[in-house]
């Protein structure tokens, strides 16, 4: 594993065992994160982004489990390290996120003082005074009054909980964050702040960012490397400027012609629907929607395939 | 629920294990309460409370099930009747024998006497009688005297258990065979207590008196006489009845009455009390949180604090000194039921209501200048309603349990009718449990349980398969 | 401050429910009392006047116009002339202060007749059993129904729900009955009721043993019947609560199992928990009262039935009155607590700038 190289993803497998079948909600992801880089990872609901973000902790919720493949950090696989461990050593520590704090991703019981001074305790060992007054110091970074250490959740905006929520995921200064959705739930203005927040706050602490999000608009904004996701694979990869500039993939086409123009007129989508992912088709998953398809393409799976200078795409078109 | 039809719920409902026991024990219930003048006679239920019926059945008093005997691997003695011969004779002294072979494991509860005398115009009602009983065993002992007395009484009849002569004979006959006994029992005032037919049927030797040795098994000879003071008195018939150690399906009371009669009549009294308050109940409450919900502001408030103080009185307390003041009855028992009922689901359904308020189709409704009675009964109500169905089931253990409680304190001064609870009081009242009598315990307590259980599972299983996800 | 406002409100709410109550003892002891006076007074009036040698010799429409008259002055020594309001007005402030008059049977253990004696005797006996039971009950529960929760579908989560099921519809009373039966009378562990032996020890120490002991039985019903209850609205609540999103943020931030479950997730799920057996806890007030009939319990319930049983009027209104102010006493408590617990009453509901 280079130096410069904070996350390595190696052939994951993330399955839910569920009553009705089992659901390959990852199939076979690999990419690399740079320090110091911002991923984007995008894609329609269902495709496997936020399990994929989950599993970068060993996180995803039951019956989900990572069936195969390796994620490395530092040196260490989390894809197979046992749970307390992962509990003392990883999490938050080295990886940590940023949930949808618009939602109910803080405890309502709590104050907000006391589950940023949560981490700290646990981790580092700091008394509660001690925790609390680190918590007050890192409030402004994100643009909070510290006094609000007092409130609780419910007294906040979404905003507000949503910068609380970016505070928590930087206060054990891990080298990798995950932001879930970031956005979502926020209106436009706010969603601005929190964008330009996250940028800065990238370089201040100097983490590699991995921005998970299915709103293209805004992946234009902060990532530098932008990998396109649809139904468990990874279907497009490279540079942003190289992505946005001339998309490969006909998903990743037909995603950016769906995003509204002002000067054009009419509503382009693709249409159909995603595959069961119980039951996922033999050939490339794309196939039934793709205005491209051919005979190749519903009988082997494309793997990834170099399309520019740091630009892969899994289409049979590139061979 | 949208779209489901009656069919649909009907094979939804039956997946659940749960819901088919509670389908099944509540069939079971249905069938003693309709099937109770069947299973049970008629007068029998009706004249529970009518002790001298009871008295003419003769069944043995406080004896354990029949069944008994099965599990203990004993045989229990059954009722014996035993009609004695009338000597033909002119003579003042009228002589019998009985016969008694007495085989069981288990002795007769009682020993029961019986001398009609026949209507003879010229005696006049106050001549006296003697009545006579020496005990012959099959041991060859002979207790005398175990019955001695004189009598006007027409229509005699004696129990030995309970006539302190006779216990006081046969104790003194068995004092020759277990002197510690004796003191025993005289020192610790135990002569009330002890079982004297068992001791009358039991063999002699030490701690007969305290009931420790065998039964003694054989042919006992009753050797009855009567003694006439005036020659025209006529004996119309003498009998000597062996009351049973054990009886029917779940046994007798103190009182000699059959536990199982009133077993499955109580059934009528629970399960029509039940319904009917769980069913006005929950649909009083459920309008109510309904319409306070859809006609919001002030009104829903003042709605909001008048279920409030509802709830908080305390109900227990409340219908005691109600009906200690006014004899209740079991109608009087159902309205108060009922009004202390309704306050409970109102907030649950207030709270559903309110969701549903916001829906577009009900803006538009109003737009269409629908009245608000129309639009909570044709559009808030319906979708309501599969909830309130587990909330009747869920209401009618309750309304059980409140009815067998208070029926359980006030005993006689409760409602007339048979209810398991009044049974339950009848046991607590005759010491039931310190004297072990776990048959007239169990089983109506059981019943209420079950009756109980039943329509929480059928509730459990109505409220997976219809509950609205409304509030998730 | 929101939590004062809160209190406020549910103070008022209790001391309109106490005033009715009020009224209606106070309504209920007037008649009861006027009964017992004016069937005095003519009793009185048949003594003085027609039965009395003194006037003999009088008319009958003498006789009754002096027994009008005397009548009347009796009336007015008895303060019945006074207007219907007046007198519910007199009762009402004896309420309030726990004045109830003289029982008529009944006595306590002193011997004191005055029924706010007998009663308060018995308050302290009835707290001891039905509150430790209720904390025990509450332990238990939520233990359980955490442990449940924690493991959905296995045997002990399906046997508590079963269980729960089973207790729901199960009159504590007569499960009282039976573990005598079973407990004191065939096994002889423990003793068959009361709260003392007879004759009660002497040594305090061995006196509080004692009571321990008579405790044993009714405490252990007491919480048999109950538990389930609380360990299924804990079950469902918990589980709810767990699939929450905070749950998986506490789970990142690398939170200890424990920790997430004791503290995040049982503190969010206290004050629905609350509410939903705030109500249970009340409905089983009436089944403990009948268990100490049953056992005997020198408590309030023992002598609720006592009284009706002996057709003691005083001692059933009082203790009406009492028991309902205890009710709403505990109801206010119950308030309270959730308003503790839950920090939306607590602080307000703010919104944020």
């Amino acid at each position: 594993m280079g130096n410069d190289v904070a996350l390595d993803v190696q052939e994951l497998k993330v399955y839910y065992y569920t009553y009705t079948g089992v659901v390959k909600a990852v199939e076979g992801v690999s990419f690399k994160l740079g320090k110091g880089e911002t991923l984007g990872l995008a894609g329609e609901s269902g495709c496997g982004k936020s399990t994929l973000g989950f599993s970068l902790m060993n996180l995803v919720p039951p019956p989900g489990k990572i069936a195969g493949g390796h994620i490395y950090i530092d040196g260490m696989d989390i894809a197979t390290m046992p749970e307390s461990e992962l509990r003392k050593n990883v999490r938050w520590k080295k990886i940590s996120m940023v949930f949808q704090g618009a939602m109910n991703a803080l405890t309502p019981v709590y104050k907000i003082g006391e589950q940023l001074a949560e981490p700290l305790m646990i981790h580092k060992g700091l008394s509660k005074e001690e925790a609390m007054e680190e918590a007050k110091n890192i409030l402004p970074k994100v643009g909070l009054d510290p006094a609000i250490v007092n409130r609780y959740p419910h007294e906040l905006s979404g905003g507000m909980k949503q910068r609380v929520m970016i505070a928590m995921a930087l206060i054990l200064r891990p080298d990798i964050v995950i932001a879930d959705e970031p956005t979502t739930a926020l209106d436009v203005i706010v969603q601005a702040q929190i964008l330009n927040l996250l940028k800065s706050l990238k370089n201040e602490f100097n983490i590699s960012l991995i921005l998970i999000s299915h709103d293209l608009s805004i992946m234009a904004e902060v990532v530098e490397k932008l990998a396109i996701m649809y139904a468990g694979k990874m279907v497009e990869i490279g540079s942003s400027d190289e992505m946005f500039a001339d998309p490969k993939h006909p998903y990743t086409q037909g995603l950016l012609k769906s995003i509204p123009k002002l000067t054009e007129k009419g509503l382009h989508y693709i249409p159909g629907q995603p595959p069961d992912l119980r039951n996922p088709p033999s050939g490339c998953r794309f196939a039934d929607r793709c205005p491209f398809v051919f005979d190749k393409c519903r009988r082997e799976e494309p793997p990834m395939l170099k399309v520019g200078d740091t630009q892969y795409a899994a289409c049979w078109l590139y061979e | 629920m949208y779209g489901m039809g009656i069919k649909d719920v009907v094979r939804e409902f039956l997946r659940f294990r749960g819901g088919i026991v509670g389908i099944f024990l509540l069939l079971i219930i249905v069938g003693m309460a309709l099937g109770a003048p069947l299973i049970s006679d008629e007068e029998a239920g009706n004249r529970w409370y009518d002790l001298e019926y009871w008295v003419e059945k003769d069944l043995p008093k406080g004896v354990p099930p029949a069944w008994v005997g099965v599990f203990e691997g004993r045989s229990y003695s059954v009722t014996e009747r035993f009609p004695g011969q009338i000597p033909e004779t002119n003579r003042f002294i009228l002589r019998t024998n009985i016969t008694y072979n007495m085989k069981y494991d288990v002795p007769p509860s009682d020993v029961v006497i019986r001398v009609r005398i026949a209507e003879e115009a010229n005696i006049s009602a106050t001549t006296t009688y003697f009545v006579r009983l020496n005990v012959y065993r099959p041991d060859g002992t002979v207790i005398e005297r175990v019955l001695d007395l004189e009598t006007v009484n027409r229509d005699l009849k004696i129990s030995l258990k309970s006539e302190d002569r006779s216990r006081n004979a046969i104790i003194s006959f068995m004092k020759d065979f277990d002197e510690e006994g004796y003191e025993r029992i005289i020192n610790q005032g135990l002569t009330e207590v002890i079982d004297v037919i068992y001791i009358l049927f039991s063999q002699t030797g030490e701690g007969a008196l305290l009931e420790r040795t065998e039964p003694l098994k054989g042919i006992y000879t009753f050797e009855l006489e009567i003694i006439r003071t005036d020659i025209n008195l006529e004996l119309d018939s003498l009998e000597l009845l062996a009351m049973g150690a054990a009886h029917g399906v779940f046994g007798t009371d103190t009182n000699g009455r059959d536990i199982f009669v009133g077993i499955v009549w109580g059934a009528r009294v629970a399960l029509i009390l039940g319904l009917i308050v769980a069913i006005v109940s929950v649909l009083i409450g459920v309008l109510y949180g309904t319409v306070s919900a859809y006609l919001g502001g002030w009104v829903d408030e003042i709605l909001q604090r008048i279920q409030e103080f509802a709830i908080s009185i305390p109900l227990l307390p409340l219908l005691l000194i109600l009906a200690f003041y006014f004899k209740p009855t079991i109608w009087n028992l159902i309205l108060l039921l009922i009004v202390f009922s309704w306050p409970g689901p109102v907030k649950t359904i207030r709270s559903m209501a309110l969701q549903i308020r916001e829906q577009l189709y009900i803006t538009a409704a109003k737009a269409v200048g629908a009245s608000t009675g129309r639009i909570v009964l044709r559009y808030i109500f319906p979708q309501i309603l599969p909830y309130t169905f587990a909330l009747v089931a869920f209401a009618v253990p309750g309304a059980i349990l409140t009815e067998a409680g208070v029926s359980f304190l006030l005993g006689a001064q409760g409602v007339l009718e048979i209810t398991w609870g009044r049974i339950l009081s009848d046991a607590q009242d005759a010491s039931a449990v310190l004297t072990g009598m776990w048959w007239w315990v169990l089983p109506p307590g059981f019943m209420i349980a079950i009756s109980g259980l039943a329509f929480v599972l059928i509730g459990t299983a109505l409220d997976r398969v219809l509950n609205p996800r409304l509030l998730r | 401050m929101a939590l004062v406002r809160y209190l406020a409100f549910r103070v008022v709410n209790a001391l309109v429910i106490l005033f009715f109550v009020l009224l209606i003892t106070a309504v209920m002891m007037n008649q009861y009392l006027e009964d017992q006076i004016r069937a005095e007074i003519r009793e009185r009036i048949a003594q003085e006047v027609y039965r009395n040698p003194r006037y003999a010799t009088y008319t009958p429409e003498e006789k009754d116009r002096l027994a009008a008259n005397l009548t009347l002055r009796y009336e007015q020594i008895y303060g019945l002339d006074q207007p219907y309001v007046v007198r519910v007005l007199y009762r009402t402030v004896d309420a309030m202060m726990f004045d109830f008059g003289n029982a008529l049977v009944l006595k306590s253990s002193t011997g004191s007749p005055v029924v706010s004696d007998i009663i308060i005797e018995a308050i302290p006996r009835t707290v001891l059993l039905f509150t430790t039971g209720t904390i025990i009950t509450i332990v238990v529960g939520i233990l359980l129904g955490i442990k449940a929760a924690t493991r959905v579908g296995s045997f002990l989560d399906r046997a508590i729900s079963t269980f729960a099921m089973f207790t729901y519809s199960l009159p504590m009373w007569w499960v009282g009955m039976i573990f005598i039966f079973y407990f004191a009378i065939l096994l002889k562990i423990f003793p068959s009721g009361g709260m003392v032996s007879i004759p009660p020890p002497e040594d305090p120490v061995a006196y509080a043993m004692d009571v321990l002991y008579h405790l044993t039985l009714p405490l252990i019903v007491f919480v048999f019947v109950n538990f389930g209850g609380w360990s299924y609205a804990t079950r469902s609540i918990v589980l709810n609560v767990l699939t929450e999103d905070f749950v998986n943020t506490a789970r990142a931030k690398g939170v200890p199992e424990r920790r997430i479950l004791y503290g995040h997730v049982l503190r969010t799920a206290s004050p629905p928990i609350v509410t939903s057996t705030t109500l249970a806890i009340l409905g089983s007030i009436g089944g403990a009262i009948i268990t100490e009939a049953v056992f005997n319990w020198p408590g309030l319930g023992r002598l609720f039935y006592q009284a009706i049983l002996n057709g003691d009027m005083p001692v059933v209104i009082g203790l009406t009155y009492i028991s309902t102010f205890l009710y709403v006493f505990a109801i206010l408590a119950l308030d309270f607590i959730y308003a503790l617990l839950d920090p939306r009453i607590k602080v307000g509901f703010g919104g944020g700038r």
